[in-house]
C-alpha cells in the first residue's frame, strides 16, 4: 500500500522537493506539526513527500524536524519522538541539538510501519530543541524515507507508540488473518463448484493480499533485499488483477481473451523487475503499479458499467465497500501529498479489509441466491408436473367418458333401428290390415300381433349384456327359430352342447344371429323342409364352425337366392368370417367364424 | 291325475279373460278363480281349496311377489307360475326367489300356455336359457359376497351349485331342453326336472339368506335373531 501511496504522489505531487544526494546539504522539511504541547502529541503527523530514486545511494537522507516551540517535555524531563518511516529502510534517527537523544529501541534501524521510539531527556524542563536531525538510511540501497514523526513528552509519547504500533501491527494482523480466512473459504467454495470462477479469483487476490502484508511481519525477509521487495510489489500487482478478474466474473462477463492477458499482465508485473537492472528497479515497480492501478479502474468500470448482472444485496454492498474505498484511498492519498493530515495513520487497509469483507459478503449472497433459485425452480417443476399429470388424468377421464358416449349411442342407434325395422313395422302393418281388411280372420290377426310380440322379445334377449358367447347367443335364439320351424311343420334339431362358452366380440354375435335368421327364414319359405339341424362344435383345425342345415328343396339357383345370400355373404365378409354354401340334398350353409381375438378388440380390417 | 283349482290374478281385463279361457281349457284344471287386486287375491288365496296359483307381478295395490311368498309360506308343494310379458329374466328370477316354479309368457300361444301349465303339473320344470344364464351369474356373485363376508359370523351356510347342477344351468344356456338334457348326460329327464327345482329352492333359499344378510349388515336386525 505504501507503494501506492508512493504511486499517487508521484502522480500528483508537482514541485516536491528532491532529496539531494549531498549529504552535508539539509532537506527542508516542507510540512510542520501543528502546536503541540508537552503532554500532548501531535494529532497529525508530518508528511515528508519524497522519494528516493537512487537505489544505490548509501547516503542518508537527511530530515529536518522543527520542533515547535509550544512542545514540553514530562516535568522529569524526559520526551520522545516516535518515528515512522516506510519500507525497506533503515531510519537512523540523530539528532543534532544540544542534549544527546539515544533512541529507546535496540539499533537505531527500525522496520517499515512499525514506529520507532527514540527517547531522551532534557535537564530539565527545559525548552526541547528546536531542531531535530534524522537520517533516514537505506544500506541496501534501497527505496523509502520518513513518513512521520510526532513529537512530544515521554509519557505523551510513549502512549502514542503504543497506540500507533498497535494500530498499524494490529490492523495489519487482523487484515492478514481475514485475508488468509477468506482465500481458504473462497477456494474451497470454488473446489465445489468449479464453474464459478469467481471464487477462485478472489481466494487468489485474498491470497496475495495475505503475502504482501507479510511485510509487515516478517522482519528480517529469508531473501535478498531486492528479491524480497519485487515479491512484495508483485504481490500487490497480482491483488489488484485478481480483483479486476473477479469483478469480470462476479458481472458475468464472458471470459475471452481478457483473462489470459490479466494473468500474463500479472506474471510480468512480478517477474519484470527482478531481471531489471538495479537503477531501473524502482521505476520498473512503479510502471507495473501504475499499469496495474489503470486495470483496477477499467475492472472498477466494468463493476459499474455491468452492475446490472449483480444481485441486489451484492450490489449494494460493492458498491459502498467501493465507494468507502475511494474514500479511504482519497484520504490516504491527501496524508500523501500532505494537503491535509487527515488521520494520523493510512487507511488502506482498513479499507482493503472493508473491500474484502465486502466481496465474500457479495459472493456469500450470490451463493444462497443460486440455492434459492435452484429450490424455487424445483418447485416450480413439481408444482408444473403435478398440474400436467392432472391435467392428462383430467384428458384420460374425458376421454374414457367420450368413449362411453360413444359406444352407448351407438347401442341406442342399434336398438332403436332393431325397433323400427322389427316391431313398429310389423305394427304398422298389422294396423294397415286391420283398417283396410276389417273382416281378415282374427286368428290371423292373433298370430300377426304374436309375430311381433315374439320379435320384440327376441330384441330385446339380443341385447341383453350377459348374452357373451355363441353358445349363449344360440340358446337364446332358439325359442324363436324353433317357433318358426315348428309353424312351418318341421322339426328343430339342436346340436349345440359341445360348443364351449368362451366369449365372442359383440359385432360377432350380433352377425351371427343376423345369418341365422335369414337362413332360417330362408329355410321356411322355400318350403319342403321336414327337419332343420343347426350344429355348432369348434375344432382345433376349422376353429368355430356354425352349420345351418335343411331336407327342403333346395335353392333355385336362378330364383330369389341372390339377395338373402348377397346380404349373409357381406354380414360374414364384415366379422372376417367365412360362409360356405352348399346345395345337395337340402341347404347347407357353413358359417367359419375366425380365430377369437379377445372381445371387442379392433379387427383387422379384410379388403 | 286330480284336478286342480286354479287362482288367476291379473288386472288387465282383457288379458285376465284371455287366460281365464285358456286356462279352463287345460285338462288338468277343474276351476278356475279370479283376481283383479292384491287385497282380492289374498282374500281368495285363504280359501284352501286352491291348488295352483298364476299371477301377475305388478297389480295396482301391491306386488305380485308378496301374494307369491304368501302362498309359498301357506304351502310348500303348491305349483306357482308367473305370468310376464317378456319372460325377461329379472322378474322371472325375483319371482323365482320368492317361491314362484316358472313363468307363462302373456302374449304366447293359447296351445303352449297350456302344455306349459300341464308340464308344470307333471312335474317338470321351466326354465328358459336365459333364466340359466342369471340363476348362474346370481350363484356366482353370492359366493363371491360369500368369500368377502368370510370374516362375518355367517347366519345359514351359503348355498352353492352342485357340478352336476352347474352342468345342466349350462346346457339349458345352449339352448337344451330338459330331455336333450337327459340324453346328452345320460340320466333320466324327470332328474334333470328334479334338479332344476333343486336350483330354485336353492335360489329362494340363497335369496332368503342375502336379504337377511342384508339386513343384518345394515343394522336392521340385531344379532341372533332370523
Amino acid at each position: 500500500m505504501s507503494t501506492l501511496i508512493r504511486l499517487l504522489a508521484l502522480v500528483s505531487l508537482t514541485g516536491a522537493c528532491q532529496p539531494q544526494r549531498d549529504a552535508t546539504a539539509v532537506v527542508p522539511a516542507t510540512a510542520v506539526h501543528q502546536m503541540c504541547s508537552a503532554t500532548e502529541v501531535c494529532a497529525h503527523p508530518v508528511t515528508l513527500p519524497h522519494r528516493a530514486s537512487d537505489a544505490a545511494s548509501a547516503q542518508p537522507m537527511r530530515y529536518r524536524i522543527t520542533v515547535p516551540r509550544s512542545v514540553r517535555a514530562d516535568p522529569d524531563g524526559g520526551w520522545g519522538l516516535v518515528v515512522l518511516a516506510e519500507m525497506s529502510v533503515e531510519a537512523r534517527i540523530r539528532t543534532e541539538a544540544l542534549l544527546n537523544l539515544s533512541p529507546s529501541s535496540g539499533p537505531h534501524s527500525n522496520h517499515c510501519n512499525h514506529p520507532a521510539l527514540f527517547v531522551a531527556r532534557t535537564a530539565s524542563s527545559a525548552a526541547l530543541p528546536t531542531e531535530v536531525f534524522v537520517d533516514v538510511f537505506s544500506p541496501a540501497g534501497g527505496h523509502g524515507g520518513l513518513r512521520s514523526v510526532h513529537v512530544g513528552g515521554l509519557r505523551a509519547a510513549t502512549a502514542h507508540h503504543r497506540r500507533l504500533r498497535g494500530l498499524m501491527v494490529t490492523s495489519a494482523e487482523i487484515a492478514t488473518a481475514v485475508a488468509l480466512l477468506s482465500a481458504l473459504l473462497m477456494f474451497s467454495v470454488w473446489v465445489a463448484k468449479p464453474k464459478d470462477r469467481a471464487y477462485l479469483y478472489f481466494s487468489m487476490a485474498c491470497a496475495l493480499f495475505a503475502l504482501n502484508s507479510l511485510h509487515y511481519h516478517v522482519l528480517h525477509p529469508p531473501m535478498s533485499y531486492w528479491a524480497w521487495d519485487s515479491l512484495m510489489n508483485a504481490a500487490v500487482d497480482g491483488f489488484i488483477v485478481s480483483l479486476v478478474l473477479f469483478t469480470r466474473a462476479l458481472t458475468r462477463r464472458p471470459p475471452g481473451r481478457i483473462v489470459p492477458s490479466l494473468l500474463v499482465y500479472g506474471a510480468v508485473a512480478a517477474l519484470l523487475p527482478l531481471v531489471m537492472p538495479a537503477q531501473l528497479k524502482t521505476m520498473s515497480h512503479d510502471i507495473m503499479h501504475a499499469g496495474s492501478l489503470a486495470i483496477g479502474a477499467f475492472g472498477v468500470v466494468t463493476l459499474v458499467k455491468h452492475r446490472g448482472q449483480l444481485s441486489a444485496p451484492s450490489r449494494s454492498v460493492l458498491v459502498g465497500a467501493g465507494v468507502v474505498f475511494c474514500v479511504v484511498g482519497a484520504h490516504d492519498l491527501l496524508r500523501l501529498t500532505g494537503l491535509s493530515p487527515g488521520l494520523g495513520l493510512s487507511l488502506v487497509p482498513f479499507g482493503v479489509l472493508l473491500m474484502v469483507i465486502a466481496c465474500v459478503t457479495a459472493l456469500v449472497g450470490d451463493l444462497v441466491r443460486v440455492l434459492k433459485l435452484e429450490q424455487g425452480l424445483t418447485a416450480t417443476l413439481e408444482a408444473r408436473v403435478r398440474e400436467k399429470t392432472e391435467a392428462l388424468q383430467q384428458t384420460h377421464q374425458h376421454l374414457l367418458k367420450v368413449s362411453q358416449d360413444k359406444t352407448l349411442s351407438e347401442e341406442r342407434e342399434r336398438i332403436s333401428r332393431e325397433l323400427h325395422d322389427g316391431t313398429a313395422g310389423q305394427l304398422v302393418t298389422l294396423l294397415a290390415v286391420l283398417e283396410t281388411e276389417p273382416q281378415r280372420d282374427p286368428a290371423a290377426m292373433a298370430s300377426f300381433v304374436r309375430e311381433a310380440l315374439d320379435d320384440l322379445r327376441m330384441t330385446i334377449q339380443s341385447i341383453d349384456p350377459t348374452v357373451a358367447s355363441l353358445a349363449e347367443l344360440l340358446g337364446t335364439l332358439r325359442p324363436f327359430i324353433e317357433a318358426r320351424v315348428q309353424q312351418a311343420g318341421a322339426e328343430l334339431r339342436w346340436r349345440v352342447h359341445t360348443l364351449d362358452d368362451s366369449p365372442t366380440a359383440s359385432d360377432v354375435l350380433h352377425a351371427v344371429q343376423r345369418i341365422l335368421q335369414e337362413a332360417t327364414t330362408n329355410a321356411v319359405r322355400h318350403g319342403g323342409i321336414s327337419t332343420l339341424t343347426i350344429e355348432a362344435r369348434s375344432s382345433q383345425a376349422t376353429g368355430v364352425e356354425l352349420v345351418i342345415q335343411d331336407d327342403g328343396h333346395g335353392f333355385d339357383a336362378q330364383a330369389s337366392p341372390g339377395r338373402g345370400l348377397r346380404n349373409m355373404k357381406s354380414r360374414a365378409e364384415q366379422i372376417g368370417a367365412q360362409l360356405l354354401f352348399e346345395t345337395h340334398n337340402g341347404v347347407t350353409l357353413r358359417l367359419r367364424l375366425p380365430d377369437a381375438p379377445t372381445p371387442d378388440q379392433p379387427r383387422p380390417q379384410e379388403t | 291325475m286330480s284336478t286342480k283349482n286354479l287362482l288367476l290374478v291379473e288386472d288387465e281385463v282383457h288379458t285376465l279373460r284371455m287366460l281365464c279361457r285358456v286356462l279352463m281349457g287345460c285338462p288338468s284344471v277343474a276351476t278356475v278363480q279370479t283376481a283383479a287386486t292384491y287385497e282380492q287375491a289374498l282374500l281368495r288365496l285363504a280359501d284352501p281349496s286352491i291348488d295352483v296359483l298364476v299371477t301377475d307381478l305388478q297389480l295396482p295395490d301391491g306386488s305380485g311377489l308378496d301374494i307369491i311368498r304368501q302362498a309359498r309360506s301357506r304351502d310348500q308343494q303348491m305349483p306357482i307360475l308367473v305370468i310376464t310379458v317378456l319372460g325377461t329374466e329379472r322378474a322371472v328370477l325375483d319371482a323365482i326367489s320368492h317361491g314362484a316354479d316358472g313363468y307363462l309368457l302373456k302374449g304366447a300361444e293359447p296351445q303352449s300356455i297350456a302344455s306349459a301349465l300341464e308340464a308344470l303339473l307333471a312335474g317338470e320344470a321351466p326354465i328358459s336359457p336365459a333364466i340359466a344364464r342369471h340363476v348362474l351369474m346370481r350363484f356366482r356373485n353370492l359366493e363371491s359376497d360369500a368369500v368377502d363376508a368370510a370374516a362375518a359370523p355367517s347366519i345359514e351356510p351359503t348355498t352353492h351349485l352342485s357340478k352336476r347342477e352347474t352342468e345342466i344351468l349350462s346346457l339349458v344356456g345352449k339352448g337344451l331342453k330338459s330331455a336333450e338334457i337327459a340324453e346328452v348326460l345320460e340320466i333320466a329327464t324327470h332328474t334333470v326336472n328334479t334338479h332344476i327345482r333343486n336350483i330354485y329352492r336353492k335360489l329362494e333359499v340363497a335369496s332368503r339368506t342375502e336379504a337377511v344378510y342384508e339386513a343384518r349388515r345394515m343394522g336392521l336386525l340385531g344379532n341372533g335373531e332370523i
